[in-house]
């Protein structure tokens, strides 16, 4: 029996190979610091330190209801748009490396100071101020595509 | 329906804790080979479903798993581990004692040890853990989702190896044991 487990293992991991071989030839590749801006027409990479940060600060509230006080130079991400050449859209979906994500609407990105994507460590972190939790707050930020 | 004995009782109990604890043991090893394929999770949650699974094979009541999965989920609250699903961690953690429930108990027709039944069982569970994380967390779409839930599916599936070895060598030991209660009763 344990021959026929081995098997069915076998097959799943094959299975597995094949379509993670697929996933990661067709992903973009973005260095660290960077980030891909893609809008319907075109993409573009800016890296964060070459662009004007702004400080940051404030505080977010995880699930638990814990407060984190964050103090962090950033860059808004209601400018980010524009680094595309975008004036018109309704949403921007900030991608994470292992493709977790979050979305803005147009309307939230009315106030400047409401999310913001956060120089790290050889890494870009988007913090969305005022949300009742963290869950759009997106570690290691590699994509951004504005609709 | 039977009063379960003590000790399937005690060993649900202390699956209950190995399951949880396992997720927090495997994590730094799952989340490794998680970022090396660009996906959010995957593994950690299999190696903690078999633990359900081991239990609801060896007891052998409809129902264990998914009683299981509530303690887990009352017992990750008492402990803050409740992860990115936070409030809604109960779903990801019933909704795979369910599948474990269910699929057992389809296979346990005239099989002392449902083998089939514990390696689709762990499969599906795992399977269903991965959706249950992307549908309330993660909202991954086409070929990220795709190979999150095959990796989910291949975990489970080599979780189910040693699920199959310990049902195997736990199964003797537990009647063992509660037949020695019975007759001191």
């Amino acid at each position: 029996m344990k021959k026929k487990i081995i098997l069915i293992i076998s097959v799943l991991a094959v299975l597995t190979a094949i379509v993670t071989c697929i996933y990661l030839s067709g992903r973009d590749k973005v260095a660290a610091g960077n980030v891909l801006i893609k809008t319907a027409s075109s993409e573009v990479t800016v890296s964060i330190n070459d662009l004007t940060l702004s400080k940051v600060s404030g505080e977010t509230v995880n699930k638990k209801g814990e407060t984190k006080k964050i103090e962090a130079e950033g860059f808004s991400l209601s400018d980010v748009p524009s680094l595309a050449g975008v004036s018109d859209y309704s949403e921007v979906s900030v991608f994470s490396d292992d493709e977790y994500n979050a979305t803005v609407t147009s309307d939230e990105l009315k106030d400047k100071e409401r999310a913001w994507l956060i120089s790290e460590e050889n890494s870009v972190r988007l913090i969305v101020f005022d949300d009742p939790d963290s869950k759009r707050n997106v570690k290691n930020v590699v994509r951004i595509e504005i609709r | 329906m039977k009063r379960l004995d003590l000790e399937h009782l005690i060993f649900a109990a202390l699956c209950c804790d190995c399951g949880l604890i396992a997720k927090k043991l495997i994590g730094p090893a799952a989340n490794f080979v998680t970022e090396l394929l660009h996906i959010p999770g995957g593994i950690a949650t299999s190696f903690s479903l078999m633990f359900l699974v081991v239990a609801a094979a060896t007891i052998r009541r409809f129902g264990c798993a998914t009683i299981m999965g509530i303690v887990q989920s009352l017992l990750a609250f008492t402990f803050g581990m409740t992860g990115s699903m936070g409030a809604l961690a109960p779903i990801g953690y019933i909704l795979p004692g369910i599948v474990i429930d269910v699929i057992l108990y389809i296979s346990y027709k005239k099989n002392p040890i449902p083998t089939a039944g514990i390696v689709a069982s762990s499969i599906a569970s795992s399977i269903c853990a991965c959706l249950v994380a992307n549908i309330l967390v993660f909202n991954l779409g086409g070929i990220v989702l795709l190979v999150y839930a095959s990796v989910a599916a291949t975990s489970g599936a080599i979780c189910s190896l040693p699920a199959f070895t310990l049902t195997e060598r736990l199964i003797p030991i537990l009647q063992k044991g509660v037949h020695t209660e019975r007759k001191q009763t």
